[in-house]
């Protein structure tokens, strides 16, 4: 049986390396990571892996292939995922954070949006009402 | 002896300073730390500003409120408008974007910057919008 890390009630601690792979216990500003992985030239974020971390926005994260979340707070009190999900209209989605291969274990998300194709979409929409 | 009023921090003051303006000319704007300073100083969304000439940078997805509008801006580097807007499954409540009210774009560049609304605002920034290579007035 594992035990959950949610609620992360611990004190602030900002990451610092955001080129880090693995981010254990920190607080992580997406669209700090994303300057830091755009200035490294790097356009989507991949092979990260968060754990126990708060992920703070306003930013609207791109979930693509071999994105896992387990034992997640995606940050909608009331459970209504419909709240936090947006549909691309077009085949690309700009203004995004992109994620692919990406863990996210024990996390809570504070002013996170999640758009992506229909099909992750459609998973996300059906957290909580199995 | 009374308490000594708690001062705000020099960086917190900037903040305050950059939410009370409400025109910003040949700028680069940052539109994630803009709403982030508004939120830091209760306001939740950006509101009676106008920007002239200036480029707004993301990665960040606005939720364009009444009132706002765009006149002659150049909305995103693609060749498909649709790229560039997204439709909210709720219609009450919307996350992670930065709701933008009652201001005016005139002759912006917009980079790495989404848009969201009602679908009557997603119909018109569609037929409306142009990119990079255009304009939308």
């Amino acid at each position: 049986m594992t035990v959950s890390r949610l609620p992360i009630n611990r004190e602030v601690r900002v990451a610092q390396d955001l080129s880090a792979t693995v981010f254990e216990d920190l607080d992580v500003n997406l669209f700090d990571l994303h300057i830091a992985a755009h200035s490294a030239a790097i356009g989507v974020l991949t092979g990260r892996t968060f754990r126990g971390c708060r992920l703070q926005g306003p930013a609207v994260m791109l979930v693509s292939a071999g994105v896992q979340f387990n034992d997640c707070n995606f940050g909608e009190p009331n459970g209504v995922m419909e709240n936090l999900v947006l549909r691309p209209a077009g085949a690309r989605a700009l203004g995004t954070i992109p994620f692919r291969d990406t863990l996210f274990d024990g996390c809570e998300f504070y002013n996170v949006g999640f758009t992506g194709p229909d099909e992750i979409l459609d998973v996300l929409l059906a957290v909580g009402k199995n | 002896m009374t308490d000594e009023t708690p001062k705000m921090s020099a960086e917190e003051a900037a903040g305050r300073a950059l939410v009370a303006r409400t025109s910003f000319n040949k700028e680069a704007v940052w539109l994630p730390m803009l709403a982030v300073q508004h939120w830091n100083a209760g306001e939740m969304a950006i509101t009676d500003k106008t920007f002239t000439d200036c480029v707004i940078e993301g990665p960040a997805v606005m939720a364009v409120m009444n009132g706002t509008v765009f006149d002659s801006c150049a909305m995103g580097a693609t060749t498909d408008v649709k790229t560039l807007l997204y439709r909210p499954i709720s219609k009450e409540k919307m996350a992670g974007v930065i709701g933008v009210g009652n201001c005016r774009f005139l002759r912006c560049r917009f980079v790495q910057v989404g848009f969201t609304g009602s679908d009557e605002m997603l119909a018109e920034l569609e037929t409306g919008i142009q990119t990079a290579s255009g304009s939308a007035s």
